[in-house]
């Protein structure tokens, strides 16, 4: 009776590691890209945006990651999240107020007894292996301290098209933003651009996307639901989701059928979907 | 000078203060395995303790763990962070106490090598502070405690933490 109980434990314990079969119906080929947030994702041993966060996301197995995007005051593109340094780096300030000379051997403070560094986006694109074989978001962080709004959205769409070009990112790049101007002027500058609103609400991202003719739709996932992936879909547009930060969120979020999920869970989204 | 520390809590790991000496003849427990969530260690770590000396409700312990943070590195290879907690505790109390303690955590953990890219090992020192409660009684027994541990990360930057710790002693 024991041994049985025992084999009956193994087999639960196994079948809770493999992975479901889903039945994938979307616009990305019936296919779930499995894309990091941030790389690994929040809450990791990482950083979010760090180059080992983002390259150890792409060494297991993910169709790409998604990474905040920043502007120094020399228009060179940072990869992080926050607003202000303080909170978890070693400086304080706002990165569009700081050359990148001044912001380059900027640390991580967490974890506590680790060494990572704040990277700009040529540092991490020279120094992937196999680029093109992965695709990038950029979630476009617009924090600015200027009046002169034009000229703030020219150099970043600049920075963009330049960074775009140098490394022939035109097919495996995604680029989000809130904001509706800033993506009319990447939409401008280059009608190949795979653009996405990120909007507070399903129903403000369509008709948005429906109007600027977007190529899709990002939002968190607890404000959207199956049907309304299925009604984006009717209309043409990708839907990625993000803040899947638990397994359960993770499964919930395949279910719904979206074409990319930003995950937080990477490794258990790779194990489900790959 | 600051390094000096860890070889010193190392060897007093092996030094008996002559315990037995005490007026107290209860034959008390000298050592303690323990477990610890966050603390010194960084995100959890295992330690062993060792009773160096006792007089009265005064206790001095010290204390070598071990802890990491990611078995493989970032390429997703086999290569452990290794995090070393080393410390020297006093503890004033009864079966319930409070606690200080003083100490160096040794980092030894891979990241890039911003120059090459490549990932790279390497070493660091910081300093670490216990202040909290401590549940233990002389003799054998489960022993808990939560505290207050800053860690001063290179040295140089101050870093609020805490952790609680469930273990044995014997």
């Amino acid at each position: 009776m024991k041994y049985t109980l025992a084999l009956l434990n193994i087999l639960i314990i196994v079948s809770g590691c493999q992975k479901a079969d889903f039945d994938i119906s979307n616009l990305n080929n019936h296919e779930i890209s499995v894309y990091g947030h941030g790389g690994m994702g929040i809450g990791q041993t990482y950083p979010i945006n760090s180059f080992e966060s983002i390259f150890h996301c792409l060494s297991i197995g993910t169709d790409g990651t998604e990474l905040d995007v920043q502007m120094t005051k020399d228009s060179v593109l940072v990869a992080f999240h926050d607003r202000s340094l303080d909170h978890s780096t070693n400086i304080s300030g706002q990165i569009i107020n700081k050359t990148w000379d001044e912001i380059s051997d900027v640390t991580y403070t967490n974890p506590s007894f680790t060494n990572y560094k704040l990277i700009s986006l040529d540092e991490l694109l020279d120094n992937t292996q196999n680029i093109h074989d992965f695709t990038f978001t950029f979630d476009c962080k617009l924090y600015h301290s200027t009046n002169d709004l034009k000229s703030y959205y020219t150099s970043y769409v600049n920075a963009i098209n330049k960074i775009t070009d140098k490394y022939n990112l035109h097919n495996n790049l995604l680029i989000e933003s809130q904001d509706t101007t800033f993506l009319a002027l990447l939409q401008a500058s280059n009608l190949d651009h795979k653009l996405f609103i990120y909007p507070d609400s399903f129903e403000e991202g369509l008709k948005i996307a429906k109007i600027m003719n977007l190529y899709g739709i990002t939002i968190s996932t607890e404000k959207i639901s199956k049907a309304q992936i299925e009604e984006a879909h009717n209309e043409g547009l990708f839907v990625a989701i993000w803040n899947t930060r638990t397994k359960k969120k993770t499964i919930e979020a395949i279910h719904k059928l979206p074409d990319i999920i930003q995950s937080d869970k990477v490794n258990y989204l790779v194990n489900q979907l790959k | 000078m600051r390094n000096a520390i860890i070889p010193i809590i190392f060897l007093l790991l092996f030094i008996d203060f002559e315990i037995k000496s005490q007026i107290d003849t209860t034959l008390v427990s000298k050592n303690v395995l323990y477990f610890e969530g966050a603390g010194i260690g960084g995100y959890g770590s295992i330690n062993y303790e060792r009773l160096i000396f006792r007089k009265a409700n005064l206790w001095v312990n010290t204390r070598v763990g071990l802890s990491t943070y990611n078995l493989k590195d970032y390429t997703a290879k086999f290569n452990p962070d290794i995090i070393l907690p080393f410390a020297i505790n006093g503890l004033y109390g009864n079966n319930h106490k409070i606690e200080f303690g003083i100490g160096q955590t040794i980092s030894n953990s891979v990241s890039a090598n911003y120059s090459t890219w490549q990932p790279e090992r390497v070493t660091n020192f910081h300093a670490n502070f216990t202040i909290g409660y401590r549940f233990q009684k002389k003799t054998e027994g489960l022993m808990f405690r939560c505290n207050y541990s800053p860690i001063i990360k290179y040295h140089k930057y101050y870093r609020h933490w805490g952790g609680i710790s469930v273990g044995y002693s014997f």
